[in-house]
């Protein structure tokens, strides 16, 4: 699978068309993490969006305390951190390479210098945020 | 007070410049209802958002049904049906007018066609949704 089309997967982008995948991924810069390499840390500004080619990682909550915790593993094709593409937040777990591992890593501020200078990625973008918002809202509500 | 201060005031603007304001201000509606009127019906498709200016209302869950449940009551200074400006949903409750009552109200296809026009709206909306979004995230998962 190439990189638009598993950007295509990441819900924050479903409404986005070939071309404007293209530029996204286009702003995205290639990072390699060696085994053990601490990718982000809990607790830390988060500032970008992960895309990983190859390897493995793990998800951990209190990763430097007395009882880290597993909570997934990701692998080629997974993401995380979208939400760090609109708005900072302090990482609320860290993630780890358990192998070798290669990201595509696309930061905020580069994706926010393609959305102005593409601004209809925004407007794609709005109607998926707001139905999720809708949803967990009316989670919250039952 | 201005249709661009009384905007400033809805979260989901908050980022909005003046400029941006006065777009969104020029595809709003001034509408009065009278003492009983529907102003929007539960189970109809949401197309528009509205801000209360003057009056009261109430917001009623099965008003056509056997026992009606009032949910809420607005006034000057409230408003519901922001996310009818992005997606298309049922309304989940009647809204109906208490007394004399006067809205500003902004439908889909205007508040769409300012975002056409002016690139920045979307783009200001972006970390706003975004935010609202994992804050709400955030209490579900406790």
């Amino acid at each position: 699978m190439n990189t638009e089309e598993t950007l295509a997967q990441v819900p924050l982008f479903s409404q986005l068309g070939h071309r404007d995948l293209k530029r996204l991924a286009k702003g995205a810069v290639l990072r390699r993490f060696e085994k053990g390499h601490v990718i982000v840390k809990e607790g830390e500004l988060a500032v970008g969006f992960f895309l990983i080619l190859s390897g493995r990682v793990e998800v951990v909550k209190g990763a430097e305390g007395p009882s880290p915790k597993v909570l997934n593993t990701l692998g080629a094709g997974d993401f995380f951190g979208e939400m760090a593409l609109l708005d900072g937040y302090l990482r609320s777990t860290s993630v780890l390479a358990t192998d070798d591992t290669e990201c595509l890593v696309l930061s905020r501020w580069d994706f926010m210098a393609e959305l102005r200078s593409s601004p209809y990625i925004a407007v794609q973008m709005l109607p998926v945020l707001s139905r999720r918002l809708r949803e967990s809202q009316a989670q919250l509500e039952t | 007070m201005s249709i661009e201060d009384t905007l400033s005031q809805v979260p989901l603007f908050s980022e909005l410049n003046r400029r941006a304001l006065r777009r969104l201000a020029r595809g709003t509606v001034s509408r009065r209802f009278g003492k009983g009127d529907v102003i929007v019906r539960e189970g109809e498709q949401a197309v528009a958002f509205f801000f209360v200016l003057s009056g009261r209302v109430e917001v009623v869950k099965g008003a056509e049904g056997p026992s009606p449940k009032v949910l809420n009551t607005l006034g000057p200074g409230d408003f519901f049906g922001e996310t009818a400006l992005l997606d298309s949903y049922l309304r989940s409750a009647t809204v109906r007018a208490l007394e004399d009552t006067e809205c500003l109200e902004l439908w889909r296809w205007d508040f769409l066609y300012a975002l056409r026009t002016n690139r920045h709206i979307a783009f200001e909306m972006l970390p706003v949704l975004g935010r609202r979004l994992r804050e709400t995230d955030e209490q579900l998962a406790t």
